[in-house]
């Protein structure tokens, strides 16, 4: 049996043991560590504006060699996208080209190698094939034309897939991979920071990524804590050292004489929403409140209903339902 | 994209040479097929054009021509649903048609073809990729009656599965890239509505459930899309009004 064939064979036993169509990430992520001489491997995406997308992994080792990749910001996976070419790293050189990146990969997990592919067809510019190895595995084991081959079978097999559940608005089924799901909370947090810290959306990145590295977190971890309102942004904006500083108050506190510094660059006043009916529905009674960014607005004075409609209904504070 | 014309047929076996080192080459997908269609052309006896249809789940195009004649004609057919270059596509089978004056098949397509000048033709079917429904024809329009003879259809015939190998990868590449568009666009819809949420999250202090549902509701009041509303809302930091 070829590898390809292979590969095709352990697909269709994981079908069967988790059948979920958005699981097929997942799935092609763990038969391509059980035919290749490899021990992990992953498949991720790039949107734009330097984001990462991790679609599943072959297990929790992989996914946290990701994880620690998109955190530190560098890493043979981000290489690979950036120059469009395959990437076989052996610790040496995983060490010596991308520092950050080699510690992050010691400190939390087994893995010293990593090679990784660019995908081609329907995913090429967006998907890369991230393939990891642990002593005694070497990097040197897999045979580039091999791995290769197993790439266009990855895609081939999202194809397939693709037509058989065609599903034209959303995108694929498989963008609702749990390891997705994960990563859109740092896009949320990005979210977050551009309206409590006042910063555009690359900057946002930045700090987020200083934040959980100096902390030795992964991003996911702290994005969902920011949205979770465990972590007031203050805490944040301290790891800007000497740069300018968030505003004490909220630029939403007097919409007439605050701006708000788009994401995308350019700063403008920010106007107020008037003459739109809202339709709100409060908040249900149960949802586990939420104190997200509440350090960094020190007044509830205004609200949905003020900024977007005077006089409409205005929804409950989350923290006011709390015993 | 016309092309010069050589009166003199040029020989069969010599062209599909060509052909077939010109593949060999890094062509672009459009100028192999195009390449195709010229060569085909040149081959045939009399004052021909040539078309290259392709079928995809039905839906008919004209992906490459050598001249007008063979687009308005192709057209013609499109337009009504019917005649020989979509029943070659469709069957499988060639079709001749000797004298477009006096063929009583389609008789809704012969009088416009003659009235446009192709007064007999001939389609060689392209099987591409079944699964996907996709087919085609190379379709070549004569301005005389009776421009194919045996030999004529035999030549036009060996043109076939070149064609269709080219056709089937400009549609793989065309599908692919397609494809990778609408997943670039899921990706980056996904990640701006993720952002706005984010924003409405920080400003109202909700979960981000609720900031979904204050965006889907500004969407539907508005009548834009979601995506939009989000676009809006983390380039200006307004929600739309309009």
């Amino acid at each position: 049996m070829t590898v390809v064939e292979d590969l095709r064979a352990v697909l269709a036993d994981l079908a069967v043991e988790v059948p979920e169509p958005e699981l097929l990430p997942e799935r092609l992520a763990r038969a391509c560590a059980r035919v290749l001489p490899v021990d992990g491997a992953g498949i991720g995406l790039f949107p734009a504006g330097g984001r990462r997308l991790p679609l599943g992994a072959s297990d929790p080792a992989a996914a946290a060699a990701e994880r620690l990749q998109f955190t530190v910001g560098a890493g043979p996976c981000l290489s690979a996208h950036a120059e469009g070419s395959p990437q076989v790293a052996d610790e040496a050189s995983i060490r010596s080209r991308w520092p950050a990146s080699y510690d992050a990969l010691v400190t939390n997990t087994p893995i010293r190698g990593v090679i990784s592919l660019p995908l081609e067809d329907e995913l090429r510019g967006l998907g890369v094939l991230d393939l990891y190895t642990v002593p005694p595995t070497d990097v040197g084991a897999l045979g580039l034309a091999e791995a290769l081959e197993i790439g266009a079978e990855v895609t081939a097999t999202f194809r397939t897939h693709d037509r058989a559940t065609r599903r034209l608005v959303d995108g694929p089924v498989w963008l609702d991979a749990p390891a997705a799901e994960r990563r859109s909370v740092v896009w949320q947090a990005m979210g977050c920071l551009n309206s409590g810290l006042g910063l555009d959306s690359t900057d946002a990145l930045s700090l987020l990524r200083a934040h959980a590295f100096a902390n030795g977190g992964d991003l996911d971890d702290l994005a969902r804590r920011i949205i979770d309102g465990e972590l007031p942004l203050e805490s944040l904006a301290l790891d800007r050292g000497s740069e300018p500083q968030p505003p004490s108050r909220s630029p939403r506190d007097d919409p007439r004489s605050s701006t708000w510094v788009s994401p995308l660059g350019s700063a403008r006043s920010r106007p107020t929403c008037v003459g739109w009916a809202w339709t709100w529905r409060p908040p249900h009674a149960g949802v586990r409140p939420t104190t997200a960014c509440r350090a960094s607005m020190d007044s509830s004075s205004d609200s949905v209903a003020e900024v977007i409609r005077p006089g409409a209904v205005r929804p409950e504070p989350r923290h006011a339902q709390q015993p | 994209m016309p092309s010069s014309h050589d009166p003199q047929p040029a020989d069969v076996v010599q062209a599909l040479e060509h052909l077939a080192r010109l593949s060999l080459r890094g062509l672009s997908m459009d100028d192999l097929l195009q390449t195709v269609a010229d060569l085909a052309r040149s081959v045939m006896p009399g004052d021909t054009e040539t078309s290259v249809s392709l079928l995809v789940r039905d839906r008919p195009t004209t992906v490459v021509s050598t001249g007008q004649l063979a687009v308005d004609v192709d057209e013609a057919q499109y337009e009504r649903d019917h005649g020989p270059c979509l029943h070659a596509a469709r069957t499988g089978a060639p079709v001749h048609v000797a004298d477009t004056r006096n063929d009583s098949r389609w008789p809704d397509y012969m009088p416009r073809a003659a009235e446009r000048g192709a007064l007999s033709s001939f389609s060689v079917p392209l099987s591409i990729d079944v699964d996907e429904q996709v087919s085609g024809a190379l379709n070549i329009y004569a301005r005389q009656a009776h421009a194919f003879d045996d030999d004529a259809r035999a030549a036009a015939s060996r043109f076939g599965p070149c064609a269709a190998t080219a056709a089937s990868n400009l549609h793989a590449y065309d599908s692919a890239r397609r494809t990778a568009e609408n997943l670039r666009t899921a990706l980056d819809s996904r990640a701006v509505i993720d952002q706005a949420k984010g924003i409405l999250v920080e400003r109202f202090r909700i979960t981000p459930d609720q900031a979904w549902e204050m965006l889907a509701g500004a969407s539907m009041h508005a009548n834009r899309k979601v995506r939009d509303i989000a676009e809006h809302l983390v380039r200006t930091g307004e929600v739309p009004t309009e």
